[in-house]
């Protein structure tokens, strides 16, 4: 990359930031910005499902899993046990990640369809026990997480748990970044394109798919311990295959593969279920119409298009 | 305004647009003048439309409805604008839209929702808002338990009703009992408050099942209690899941060797009609019937069926009573609605004859006083309808809600 453009790519960033630095003094009602800190959270969530998925070429329809691992171990661990809220976050992540390696170890053997299977299998094994064991709240759910301190300000307070979410936000993107500009990430997307050739070069290629599976749950992780400090409140409906499938649904809606895309996804999709769902009950039908739309004519998802859109014929 | 006319519509759509809207600032400055200025009142309606419940969100709508148009739409002089929200029965879903109806639509007053774990959902959130809150199905015992100074409970808490069936039922129907419930926090909120109150009065629970919330046949469970062959049969289960265990529970022939007593909603207007004959014979506590010889209860009915052409039931009159319970305490602040300390204070104080009797609220859990009545299910012409059989006059709150 030339100075030029990199420093051009630097101008780019510092705008977006300025940006998300501004939007919360536009958008001065509450709702608004936790609309969009919601769509952050949501779009953590969904790039670390574009790792495995846009890079890895591993469909998982079980990520579910470690968002809501990551959002049970928070609440229940500061809720029940009594532990401080940032100890429970760093706990909750740690057990979605331990969680992450345990059943990647038996998925990674698998891909295609055989894959897409066993995670749903495992995740599935998860969501039944947050059903029925109700120490943990059952299909109740649980709440009374009460929002920590960040130094001199409150979570509970909108605009610092969107500046928070933010800043997680971006350092979740930028190493995301990192990790597929690296020597890691080009072996991730080689397997996805040829594994007998990368295996043929010496890639132990069920061990990169591994770690990717890992990271892919430690990044869930973060977005939904995220989302319970932001409801705080979990239930089974964080580990339930509907999120699984609208994580699935974000990524593809924006253009798996591109990191950005899933984020766009994740707020298109989120802005449509808040004020659709208002209007008519039969508000799935509608997204699902926009998305079969999007599948269609979009190829590489909004992202993609925006893309093209921009920059002519460079994809 | 509907997008995608034809030109011929457009122009069509345009006029009407611009005859609405005179129309509109007619009446605006004509309401304008009668209500002196005030605002419309917005109250949020979140609750469950859809779904195996949605019927019982619909039913507490219709009531609200009802007490409107008995209204002119104002509530204490003031228009009303009710906004409808579905929580899909699912907290994190109510937590969502409890936000959207609070600082994206500034709802005044939050009515609903029937889940007790969406309710307990928004319990943190609107402590910490304060939106006056009445509730309008959720019956958790718990809920009156946490003193929220804006949660208003003028329905049903699951302790009075079950509670008041267990020595009920002991006394008078029999000794041995099965109890069924739906496996979340009210199916074991009605069968303790039951069985501590049944084994009070004497009898003995023999079995207890818990089937999971998403069970949808129960052919297992109903063998189960054959083996077992109880005097009687308490359950509770929700939405259309009462409507099938009601008919599996007579399909497999249980219903002449055990009596069927329920929770209210088992055995309402809302899931006789999915029932049908099944219900016949079947008794259940709750806090209305249908058949209530009172002169309120009989102009509700009859105002009811004139707009629904159906009769009303436990939760349609719900949402009548709630509504008016707003409306009472609205007039003694003179409509000033939005003067919360004055509000909920005049709320703690409405006292009234609903259809289902006289309310009241406990001064310090702000659960309903009301009458618990016994029921039993009957054919009427060739309508199944609850007639009352007995009567727990003026119930308050779970004594250990008050410690």
């Amino acid at each position: 990359m030339s100075a030029a453009a990199k420093s051009n790519d630097l101008y780019k960033w510092l705008a977006a930031l300025a940006l998300a630095i501004i939007i919360p003094v536009l958008f001065a009602g509450s709702y608004s910005l936790g609309l969009i800190t919601e769509t952050l959270i949501f779009a953590i969530a969904a790039m670390s499902l574009d790792l495995l998925m846009g890079y890895g070429g591993l469909v998982s329809f079980g990520h579910a899993a470690f968002f809501g691992l990551g959002a049970y171990g928070t609440v229940l661990l500061a809720v029940k046990l009594g532990f401080s809220v940032w100890l429970s976050a760093l706990c909750g992540i740690s057990v979605a990640t331990v969680a992450a390696a345990a059943i990647g170890f038996f998925c990674v053997r698998m891909t295609g369809v055989a894959f897409l299977m066993l995670t749903l299998a495992f995740a599935q094994l998860i969501f039944s026990v947050g059903v029925k064991w109700r120490a943990i709240g059952g299909s109740d759910g649980i709440g009374g997480l009460v929002k920590p301190d960040l130094f001199l300000w409150s979570l509970a307070d909108p605009l610092t748990m969107y500046l928070f979410t933010l800043a997680i936000f971006a350092l979740v993107l930028v190493a995301m970044r990192r990790l597929i500009a690296s020597q890691f990430g080009h072996a991730l997307v080689g397997i996805r394109e040829n594994e007998t050739r990368m295996r043929a070069m010496g890639f132990a290629t069920q061990q990169i798919r591994l770690v990717a599976f890992i990271l892919a749950g430690f990044f869930g992780s973060i977005g939904g311990t995220l989302y319970a400090l932001y409801n705080g409140f979990v239930s089974p409906d964080a580990l339930s295959w509907g999120m699984s499938g609208m994580l699935l649904l974000m990524v593809v809606l924006g253009g798996a593969g591109s990191l950005m895309g899933p984020a766009i996804g994740a707020g298109v999709f989120l802005l449509m279920k808040h004020f659709v769902s208002s209007h008519t009950q039969h508000w799935l039908l509608v997204v699902g119409v926009i998305f079969v739309g999007c599948v269609m004519f979009f190829r590489q998802g909004i992202w993609g298009m925006l893309k093209r859109q921009a920059g002519g014929s460079a994809p | 305004m509907k997008h995608l006319l034809t030109s011929t519509q457009s122009r069509r759509a345009v006029l009407k647009g611009a005859a609405a809207s005179t129309a509109l600032a007619f009446e605006g400055a004509f309401g304008a003048a009668i209500a002196q200025g005030a605002d419309t009142i917005k109250i949020g309606a979140l609750n469950v439309y859809t779904k195996g419940y949605g019927v019982f969100g619909e039913a507490a709508y219709k009531g609200m409805m009802l007490y409107l148009d008995e209204n002119n739409g104002m509530v204490a002089g003031r228009k009303v604008e009710i906004l409808r929200e579905d929580d899909e029965f699912n907290p994190q879903v109510g937590l969502q839209k409890l936000r959207k109806l609070v600082e994206s639509d500034k709802v005044q007053v939050i009515m609903g929702p029937l889940g007790s774990h969406v309710a307990l959902a928004m319990v943190d959130y609107l402590r910490a808002n304060g939106t006056p809150w009445i509730c309008t199905g959720a019956g958790a015992t718990v809920l009156t338990k946490l003193r929220l100074p804006n949660f208003f409970r003028p329905t049903v808490s699951n302790w009075q009703v079950a509670y008041a069936m267990g020595e009920w039922a002991a006394k008078n129907l029999a000794k041995d009992a099965a109890i069924v419930a739906s496996d979340f926090v009210t199916g074991h909120d009605i069968a303790n408050s039951f069985k501590e109150s049944y084994l009070k009065g004497g009898g003995k629970v023999v079995k207890e099942i818990y089937p999971p919330i998403t069970a949808t046949d129960f052919s297992a469970y109903i063998s189960d209690l054959r083996a077992s062959a109880p005097g009687l049969t308490y359950c509770f289960f929700g939405g259309t899941d009462a409507a099938r265990f009601v008919k599996q529970f007579d399909q497999f022939g249980l219903k002449g060797k055990s009596t069927l007593v329920g929770f209210q909603s088992v055995l309402d207007t809302d899931t006789f009609s999915g029932q049908g004959k099944s219900a016949v014979g079947g008794i259940s506590s709750g806090i209305y019937s249908e058949l209530l010889d009172t002169p309120e209860n009989k102009v509700f009915v009859e105002r009811y069926r004139a707009k629904y052409k159906a009769m009303p039931g436990i939760f349609e009159e719900t949402g009548y009573s709630a509504l008016r319970c707003v409306d009472e305490a609205a007039k003694a602040v003179g409509g000033k609605i939005e003067d919360r300390p004055a509000f909920l204070a005049a709320m703690a104080k409405v006292s009234f004859v609903a259809p289902r009797g006289p309310i009241s609220f406990d001064p310090v859990t702000h659960q309903a006083i009301q009458n618990i009545y016994i029921r039993r299910a009957k054919e009427e012409n060739n309508q199944i309808v609850n007639e009352v059989i007995d009567v727990v006059r003026q119930m308050g709150d779970f004594p250990g809600n008050k410690a």
